[in-house]
């Protein structure tokens, strides 16, 4: 029992923080998120027992957090992040100054982020935003790294007609050849 | 601008994108929340089932071949089964061109089935006639030179009215003939089938005695021309 114990312990402390930055930036909201989060490790929890190591307890625990968010937007359509939450999505690292220079447009990139698919969304944030390589990516998604490729083209081209359309990012506007709701 | 490098504009924007921090605190809370979850029940070790498995498999092959098997042998024996029903005698059926012929052709083809001639059975029930050719002959040759001795024309003839006249099957000499065998000469003997047939030539016809001895009585008959123009001396015995 003890061994448990340890074992779940030393499996969370690990993974915290990747699953909490997977939940946060998939749902937009930090109370959603971190609701989200402790489901996710309670539901571990629950399994570790029947976990027979034939994954990497990293992928396991993202394969959880995937179906735990999925069964999250099928109760609840997700819904554009106000401000305030994203605001405090902000990470504790940057300067004050920078905080509030980059407030918007971080605003504006978790909002663009948020009309992906969960595929397009977990991709970017596994690749683009926790560094990961796309074997490791396509490892913890369970695909191939050419699908994770693919993906990841079409998640930045969307990204990229879902910004260029704001006022507040300098990429150059080209004929967006898809409609694109604007934010 | 290329397409790569307004995707690159894009990966860099991501870029600036950290992964988040979860508030001072919150991991502690949420592992103080957890931990106060019973522990889950140990799962059941996986027992290892790969042993029976394989046994299984073994048995199902095993099981199929003995199905297999046993399949081909019930096959085999309705097959004797219905060459029995059609030879009271529960002899093997054989073709008189090639020697076998399949059972459900036998049934179609009762008259043209034979026996083959170490499986005639007893009479039991028909007419048994003795072809005795005159004894004043010095030999073979002398008696077919002068036509009073049995042709392989008469014994073919023979067969084929006892046949019409309802046998069931006939013997020569304990030879099965069917209504299709011809008798030849093989030397200086007649022959049937191939088998060499000696004098007397004791002829046994299963059938209905009545009928059968009317066709051999009949006036015309060719046991009746061979009796008067031949002198050929035939002994008809009736079996009940």
């Amino acid at each position: 029992m003890q061994n448990f114990t340890e074992r779940f312990q030393e499996i969370y402390s690990a993974h915290f923080r990747d699953i909490y930055s997977y939940v946060a930036y998939s749902v937009g909201s930090q109370s959603e998120a971190e609701d989200l989060t402790q489901e996710v490790f309670l539901k571990a929890y629950r399994a570790l027992g029947s976990f027979r190591g034939d994954a990497e307890v990293r992928t396991w625990l993202y394969a959880i957090a995937r179906n735990t968010l999925r069964s999250y937007f099928t109760r609840k359509k997700p819904a554009a992040a106000g401000e305030e939450e994203l605001a405090s999505l902000a990470s504790p690292d940057s300067s004050p100054e920078q905080v509030v220079t980059d407030r918007e447009r971080l605003g504006l990139l978790q909002k663009a982020l948020l009309q992906l698919n969960e595929t397009q969304r977990t991709v970017v944030i596994l690749r683009n935003i926790h560094g990961y390589s796309t074997r490791e990516a396509a490892q913890i998604l369970n695909c191939t790294e050419t699908n994770i490729k693919v993906q990841l083209f079409r998640a930045l081209r969307k990204l990229r007609k879902i910004l260029e359309v704001d006022p507040s990012f300098v990429l150059e506007r080209t004929v967006a050849s898809e409609e694109v709701r604007p934010l | 601008m290329s397409r790569k490098q307004k995707l690159d504009q894009v990966t860099d924007l991501l870029s600036s994108l950290n992964p988040l921090e979860p508030r001072p605190g919150l991991e502690q809370e949420i592992f103080a929340r957890i931990a106060q979850e019973p522990v889950p029940d140990e799962p059941r070790k996986q027992r290892d089932w790969s042993w029976v498995r394989s046994i299984a498999a073994v048995v199902s092959f095993i099981g199929a071949l003995i199905l297999i098997g046993a399949f081909f042998y019930s096959g085999q024996q309705q097959a004797n089964m219905s060459g029995a029903a059609n030879n009271p005698a529960g002899l093997a059926v054989k073709d008189s061109a090639s020697n076998q012929i399949p059972a459900d052709a036998a049934k179609g083809a009762k008259k043209s089935a034979v026996l083959t001639s170490d499986a005639v059975p007893a009479l039991s029930r028909g007419v048994k006639l003795t072809l005795k050719e005159p004894a004043s002959f010095k030999d073979q040759e002398e008696a077919k030179r002068v036509g009073e001795a049995v042709t392989p024309e008469d014994l073919s003839e023979i067969l084929k009215e006892l046949y019409d006249a309802g046998a069931e099957w006939v013997s020569v000499n304990h030879v099965r003939v069917s209504p299709e065998d011809h008798a030849e000469w093989q030397g200086q003997s007649l022959s049937v089938r191939g088998q060499p047939l000696a004098p007397p030539y004791v002829v046994e016809v299963s059938g209905d005695p009545t009928e059968l001895r009317q066709a051999i009585e009949r006036k015309g008959s060719r046991i009746d021309t061979l009796k008067r123009a031949a002198k050929i001396d035939p002994t008809i015995e009736t079996i009940k």
